[in-house]
């Protein structure tokens, strides 16, 4: 779908603290976006390990090294590109000899990937290439390349990046290239602690660039709350609305755990999944439905949700 | 769909020049600063051990001390919520999109971005503000441009609140009040947390002490300052207000008759309008009586004397009958030349012959003669 917009919007999924479910969240947003509102979409994996890459990028490799780095690109001419060695990432963006190439996916024509460099990517964040860029340009450098209007002419609609559990300079660089950013999180006393910390990060971020290009928080999002564990979730829910700060970000929607998850966390998995692949009951379905609903009308996508968007359970009040 | 990157790569690898903005006039002023720290987030978020360097603190998120030294101050975060609509849930200040009455714009010039600030004059601010406001309105505005231009030299001072969860501004109530009616997005602040300690009175007294380098808190705010500690400590000498509140003693002293003494309340409107100083307060006071006063201010102050007169009331303060003003204690006589003393004394010792045994004079021949004559005479007329 070309919604013929001139700018795109550039989503980043983030949160310092790992284990929250930033790439499944990151998944259904793109199954969501693909599958369900047929917007062209890129997807970015700004995270060393690389999970995104391996569940996205067609890769017809027999092992996928542990340190992830992505395949030879599928239209990679050594006779065209020389100086190339055909592997493209996130790193190329901050490298003078890389080209930046966007890989296809499994199944879709709208959706393309950067994957992650675990090894670059590390160089990168620790200094170690000779980039001859202070912190800031180092930091302005995604939000060059993934400029709205960039992205926009370049026919997608949506760009979604998925971010390491880590302020390092590639999250901090995204989260300054974002429009809008969204943070998963689990009701957990350990993440809910984090999450002021997050919310002073992203804004100090917006303060390295004028204000019309300001990043907007779509909101935190409850992830994986559990059924055994419910009173203790409630009460920090309760503790987060005592925050000023805080309460005005909290989604109304929450993703419960599910077994389902299992299915759709599986390389080559049909991006389709959690929206046509799971049985109309599936909890999965309906929390991940409200939840999409609820962000990408955020997003500024309202129309196409009331057209296409998933008909599932009232949110949670 | 492209594969758009392909021969996009020299534009993106080239140092271009970086975006600036006006406000990185002020974030570069904070380069060496810790960390956020802001309001009610800022437990939550100290990254340092909280005892030493400085911290950005969000303006709206800090409270005002219930200890602060500008009583006669009108603006506060209410006064600026009502006029300007400054939108204190916008902690953060990082987006063009706002109801406050100041606006942002933003062009671009040479590849850079430009952020000017308009402030709107005081005629066009809304709910009518009291315009006695106006002059501390322009002098906000002054600061806040200050700071945004050249970035904030002294940080404020906060400590935190007692239940732990909020920053308190301790001294830099105008600079806080400045950068929020300037929607500057954060000040630098330095943490200082002992001072949990001291009375009310010992804080306010070190903020006037501060504040007496910048601007001073006038007189108005000071008798509001002495008239607080009253009511509070009744019993309170001059000089224990003059040492609590670090001010000069003999204001104090006419600052604690005025609150003390049935005085005219046009006194206390000439102090808040601004129009009278402090030995001209100290003139007026001496006199006992209202009406006296009144006609020691009219004097003073002249034209502006109708300031202070509510409207209908008689601009003239009556005539005072002969002899109804202060007190005299004193009664005295002169003998202008040395003739009359001479003369003078000599007739006094004819008349009250003891007069010549108690100064041992048979004759007064000077002016000297007489002086000693006299006191004489006086104890002689005191004698029981």
């Amino acid at each position: 779908m070309n919604t013929n917009s001139k700018k795109s919007v550039v989503l980043v999924v983030a949160n310092n603290k790992g284990g929250v479910g930033k790439t499944a969240i990151t998944q259904i947003l793109i199954s969501y976006a693909v599958c369900v509102l047929g917007l062209n979409t890129l997807g970015v994996d700004g995270d060393r390990q690389g999970n995104l890459s391996r569940r996205t990028v067609k890769d017809d490799r027999v092992e996928i090294p542990s340190k992830y780095f992505p395949p030879i690109h599928p239209d990679y001419d050594e006779n065209k590109y020389p100086t190339w060695d055909g592997v493209s990432s996130l790193a190329s963006i901050y490298l003078k000899d890389q080209p930046v190439a966007a890989y296809p996916s499994y199944q879709h024509e709208n959706f393309k990937v950067i994957p992650s460099h675990s090894s670059a990517l590390a160089k990168i964040e620790m200094n170690d290439v000779k980039l001859n860029m202070n912190e800031d340009e180092l930091l302005n450098v995604p939000s060059k390349f993934f400029n709205p209007e960039r992205m926009g002419k370049a026919g997608f609609d949506l760009v979604i990046a998925d971010t390491a559990p880590a302020l390092s300079p590639t999250t901090l660089g995204l989260l300054r290239a974002s429009t809008h950013v969204l943070m998963p999180f689990q009701l957990e006393e350990k993440s809910c602690e984090g999450l002021t910390a997050m919310l002073h990060c992203l804004h100090e971020q917006n303060e390295a660039k004028p204000r019309s290009r300001a990043s907007k928080l779509i909101g935190f999002l409850a992830n994986q709350k559990s059924w055994n564990k419910r009173s203790n979730q409630e009460y920090q829910r309760e503790k987060l609305l005592e925050s000023s700060y805080v309460k005005d970000y909290l989604i109304p929607h929450e993703i419960r755990d599910a077994s389902d998850m299992a299915k759709i966390d599986t390389k080559g998995a049909d991006l389709s999944m959690p929206f046509s692949g799971l049985s109309s009951d599936s909890i999965l379905r309906d929390d991940a439905g409200n939840a999409c609903n609820y962000i990408f009308k955020k997003l500024g996508f309202e129309k196409l949700v009331e057209e296409k968007g998933i008909k599932a359970e009232e949110a949670l009040a | 769909m492209s594969d758009i990157f392909f021969g996009m790569e020299e534009e993106l690898k080239t140092n271009t020049r970086k975006a600036t903005t006006k406000r990185d006039v002020v974030s570069k002023s904070f380069s060496t600063t810790e960390s956020l720290n802001f309001g009610n987030i800022s437990k939550e978020l100290t990254f340092n051990n909280g005892s030493e360097g400085y911290f950005k603190v969000r303006p709206k998120a800090l409270i005002e001390s219930i200890h602060n030294p500008r009583p006669d101050w009108k603006i506060n975060d209410e006064w600026l919520k009502k006029h300007v609509h400054v939108d204190f849930d916008d902690v953060f200040e990082d987006s063009l999109e706002s109801d406050c009455l100041v606006r942002i714009e933003e062009t671009e010039v040479d590849g850079n971005i430009i952020e000017d600030v308009f402030f709107p004059t005081f005629d066009e601010l809304d709910n009518s503000p009291d315009p006695s406001s106006k002059p501390q309105y322009e002098f906000l505005i002054e600061l806040a441009q200050s700071i945004r231009q050249e970035g904030q030299i002294q940080p404020i001072e906060v400590e935190s609140s007692s239940d732990n969860k909020s920053l308190i501004v301790l001294e830099g109530h105008l600079r806080r009040l400045a950068c929020i009616l300037g929607r500057v997005p954060y000040l630098k602040a330095i943490r200082n947390e002992g001072l949990h300690g001291l009375s009310k009175e010992e804080k306010v007294g070190r903020q006037i002490s501060e504040n007496s380098v910048r601007k001073d808190v006038s007189l108005w705010g000071k008798y509001l300052l002495v008239e607080s500690l009253l009511q509070e400590h009744p019993k309170l000498t001059i000089r224990e207000v003059s040492e609590r509140l670090k001010l000069n003693k003999t204001l104090v002293g006419y600052l604690v008759k005025l609150y003390a003494s049935k005085s005219s309340p046009k006194i206390s409107k000439a102090l808040e309008l601004d129009l009278i100083t402090t030995r001209n307060l100290g003139i007026v006071l001496g006199y006992k009586q209202i009406s006296a006063q009144e006609q020691a201010l009219k004097k003073i102050l002249k034209g502006q004397y109708t300031l202070l007169c509510d409207d209908g009331e008689q601009e003239e303060p009556k005539a005072q009958p002969k002899g109804s003003g202060r007190t005299r204690t004193v009664s005295s006589l002169q003998i202008k030349s040395k003739e009359n003393c001479v003369k003078a004394g000599n007739r006094l010792l004819e008349l009250v012959p003891e007069l010549s045994t108690s100064v041992s004079l048979s004759e007064v021949q000077s002016v000297e003669d007489m002086d000693k004559v006299l006191k004489s005479f006086l104890n002689y007329l005191l004698k029981d």
